[in-house]
């Protein structure tokens, strides 16, 4: 299984409508993929139309080790599951601050399902906290989400800053722009000067689209209800990038 | 995600408002509008999904292809696609876990469509008060499409109950409704297999070896017919999937029986008769001519994964103009001997070859050996052809060149069909080290012969692509490290040669043939 997360210090940025998408579009394309929305906001359980529940909270999660995979609901899609949100989440930190090794608990809650799925994505909430460290050392690749102004760069060096102070050696950092607004100067100039400055900023962009903030009213991916307009087509395109890239690295001809 | 699959039948004489009924009771159902389908059931020539225990059904649903993979007893999903074109191949599955699943039972066979069928299906979404859905119940009327006839069949009908995953209550209350009072019945065996018998299939084994039930004494005349007719049979059974390129096993086994046929009629001159035989021997050789290449060119095209597995991310984008360079051979190729099997030419040899084969044995026409026993011949057969073995093994140097080994590899091949043939006329525990120490310089061989062949088809790429101009640096590379890795492998290979070849050349190992074919040995294997 491998393990994709959505990430960002800062808040607003697109990771769950990130996660969203790929996890549709992985799932449609034959991955057994499964989402498990860690934020207790619950933004991605909401698209799916599925109650932000988890029976016994995150204390139960801790206690019982098949609880999780108790917790696990079918979406409308073939292919695609997800792990609710809960608003108890909110004290991850508290909850699991005692335990031996406090961040790899996310990884060892997961053990049970590892050969149930192909690929799991993690959508979070925005901080730098005990559930971010566990998500960094569960997750093989990050994707973080950039908004090109000039406040939402600063927040990547600030991310880079820290791995930096605590590196990681298996964790890929995969940034890519998103809510993309080609007719503010300000945005092509990031979009078009960043990518020379970091290596490694994907090569393809979300465009800032009414598409993506229809998935509130939709409650489904852009991929199901608009898989071919301008969004559509560009979290395909993500998704794609990303599959060669870490999910699947055989793709050659 | 659907978890699992239930499937029941559908009484013929049940209305289908009566079924809502049933179903919807006290709960809400969202139906979508029920259309035709076609369904597709895919599988390898030789049903290699089915015989593994697992269905594929591929529906065709708004231009797009999807793919459910189910085990064929309890119905359990094993795995879902939604595809642009109709998979041939394992590696066309792109996910992964799926892929090597697949790959595990089919190997490199293709799929083929075995079963179409036209379903008139409504499906029919149990919803929570957040539209959710948490179940799918559909309805089959399927029916069955006769090939060349614009007739239907019509199979029996069916209730598919998908649940969901996390909403088990849900199906539990459906269920219970749908079986209460004796209202639905459970299948026993899954759709597929009614629809298999209504469309007279039977998945056999097509690929199983010929046996063959040879008894020492019998005159050498009609045994050595009797193996050539089942060999006749084996590429009249094949030619025609080779000549479609359903599958390369078609190729394969059709090619096999042809070579296998020549060697007969080339190693036996004193029993079968040659001049009569003439121009049936070079019409066969004819035949062969356009065969071989293509499977040549299937095993190259089999070799994708390993080639790129070779070359790093940069280079590996390369391997697209050789295989669509390979592609593009094998379709010309593919034509050409399509045209020669289909011919008139063919016919006439294959006809001309069943009547002499099948015509009563006038035996003062035929050659003096003919009525000998099959044992003696066979026996002085093996032993030729082991000292043949021995004699060009002995003269190759260090320095032979690859063409050098390709002599003893084409002899090496014929005493190893003749051993394959004759064991059951000899003791099996004394011809087991023989046979044992055949085959592993026979696979030496092989692997010999494939890395040259390898190894001259990519050079030849190369130069056709420098004399079509149309090389960039970055291809160049790529094709001189794979160039360069068959060498290489070659001279591997090349270094177990001495080895394997001593082994059978052995004091002891001649010494146990003589005694195998002797006469002593033969009178006790008569008596038997
Ligand atoms: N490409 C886009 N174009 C237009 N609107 C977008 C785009 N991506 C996201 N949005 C909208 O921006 C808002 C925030 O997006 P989203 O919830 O995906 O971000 P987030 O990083 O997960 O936020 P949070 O930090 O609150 O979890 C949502 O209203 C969403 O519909
Ligand atoms: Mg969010």
């Amino acid at each position: 299984m491998k393990i994709l997360a959505t990430y960002n210090i800062k808040g607003g940025v697109g990771k769950t409508s990130t996660a969203v998408n790929l996890a549709y579009l992985a799932a449609a394309e034959g991955y057994r993929t499964l989402l498990w929305d860690l934020d207790p906001q619950g933004a991605a359980t909401f698209c799916f139309r599925i109650k932000p529940k988890i029976k016994g909270g995150i204390k139960n999660l801790k206690r019982r080790r098949s609880a999780l995979t108790d917790a696990v609901k079918a979406t409308d899609f073939e292919g695609l599951d997800l792990i609710p949100s809960d608003f108890s989440f909110r004290s991850f930190d508290q909850v699991f601050s005692d335990t031996k090794k406090p961040a790899r608990q996310l990884l060892k809650l997961l053990f049970p399902m590892a050969r149930e799925y192909d690929l799991l994505i993690m959508d979070s909430a925005p901080s730098i906290s005990l559930a971010s460290e566990n998500i960094f050392y569960a997750a093989d690749a990050l994707l973080v989400p950039l908004i090109p102004t000039t406040f939402s760069v600063r927040t990547y060096y600030q991310l880079l800053d820290y791995f930096r102070k605590k590196p990681s050696s298996h964790l890929r950092l995969l940034p890519f722009f998103s809510m993309y607004d080609n007719r503010r100067p300000l945005h092509r100039q990031i979009v078009h000067s960043l990518p020379k400055e970091f290596q490694g900023i994907l090569n393809t962009s979300i465009p800032y689209a009414k598409r993506v903030e229809m998935m509130g009213v939709e409650r489904a991916p852009v991929g199901h209800f608009a898989p071919q307009s301008k969004s559509g087509k560009a979290y395909r395109r993500l998704w794609q990038e990303i599959r060669d890239k870490v999910v699947d690295e055989r793709h050659f001809y | 995600m659907p978890a699992d699959q239930f499937i029941y039948h559908l009484p013929a004489t049940l209305a289908p408002r009566e079924f809502r009924s049933w179903l919807e009771d006290d709960q809400v159902f969202e139906t979508e509008q029920s259309k035709d389908f076609t369904r597709i059931y895919l599988d390898t020539f030789d049903w290699r999904l089915y015989r593994g225990g697992t269905v594929l059904e591929v529906i065709l649903e708004k231009g797009h292809y999807l793919l459910t993979w189910r085990t064929l007893r309890t119905g359990k999903i094993l795995g879902h696609r939604t595809l642009k074109v109709l998979p041939r191949f394992a590696a066309e599955f792109i996910a992964p876990g799926l892929q090597q699943q697949i790959r595990e039972l089919i190997g490199r066979r293709s799929l083929l469509p075995q079963i179409s069928l036209k379903s008139n299906t409504d499906k029919l979404y149990l919803l929570d008060s957040e539209e959710k859905q948490l179940l799918r119940v559909e309805t089959r009327y399927d029916r069955l499409l006769v090939p060349n006839c614009t007739n239907y069949r019509v199979l029996p009908a069916y209730v598919y109950v998908f649940p969901y995953r996390g909403y088990r209550e849900a199906f539990d209350t459906v269920i219970q409704k749908l079986t209460a009072r004796g209202r639905l019945r459970a299948v026993t065996s899954d759709p597929l297999i009614t629809a298999m018998e209504c469309s007279e299939l039977t998945p056999e084994d097509n690929h199983s070896k010929p046996v063959f039930e040879l008894s020492p004494g019998e005159p050498a005349f009609e045994v050595l017919t009797k193996v050539l007719n089942t060999f006749r049979v084996i590429m009249e059974k094949n030619v025609h999937g080779a000549c479609k390129a359903e599958d390369p096993e078609y190729l394969h086994d059709f090619l096999i029986a042809a070579r296998r046929t020549q060697c007969i009629m080339d190693r036996y001159p004193d029993v079968l008769p040659r001049d009569q035989l003439k121009l049936i021997r070079q019409d066969f050789e004819w035949a062969e001519k356009f065969a071989s290449p293509i499977r040549d060119l299937d095993i190259y095209l089999s070799l994708f994964d390993e080639f790129a597995s070779r070359l790093d991310k940069t280079h590996r984008s390369s391997l697209r103009p050789l295989y669509e360079y390979l592609r593009n051979q094998k379709t010309t190729q593919q034509w050409q001997m399509r045209t020669a099997l289909e011919s008139t030419r063919y016919r006439r040899l294959m006809e001309g070859w069943k009547r002499f084969l099948e015509q009563k044995p006038v035996y003062s026409r035929l050659p003096p050996g003919a009525t000998r026993p099959i044992r003696a011949v066979a026996a002085k057969e093996l032993g030729a052809l082991y000292s043949e073995t021995l004699e060009l093994g002995q003269a190759l140097t260090k320095e032979a060149n690859p063409s050098e080994y390709f002599q003893l590899h084409q002899t090496c091949k014929q005493f190893s069909y003749q051993l394959e043939l004759f064991q059951d006329l000899f003791n099996p525990k004394k011809l087991a080290p023989l046979a044992r120490a055949q085959m592993d310089l026979q696979d030496n061989l092989n692997e010999l012969h494939d890395l040259n062949l390898q190894h001259d088809a990519l050079r030849e790429f190369c130069t056709t692509m420098q004399q079509e101009h149309r090389t960039m640096p970055v291809w160049l590379e790529s094709m001189d490290i794979l160039i360069d890795d068959r060498a290489r492998e070659y001279r591997k290979a090349l270094k177990h040669f001495s080895n394997r070849f001593a082994k059978l050349k052995k004091k002891k190992m001649q010494k146990q043939l003589q005694a195998l074919l002797n006469d002593r040995e033969r009178k006790r294997g008569e008596k038997k």
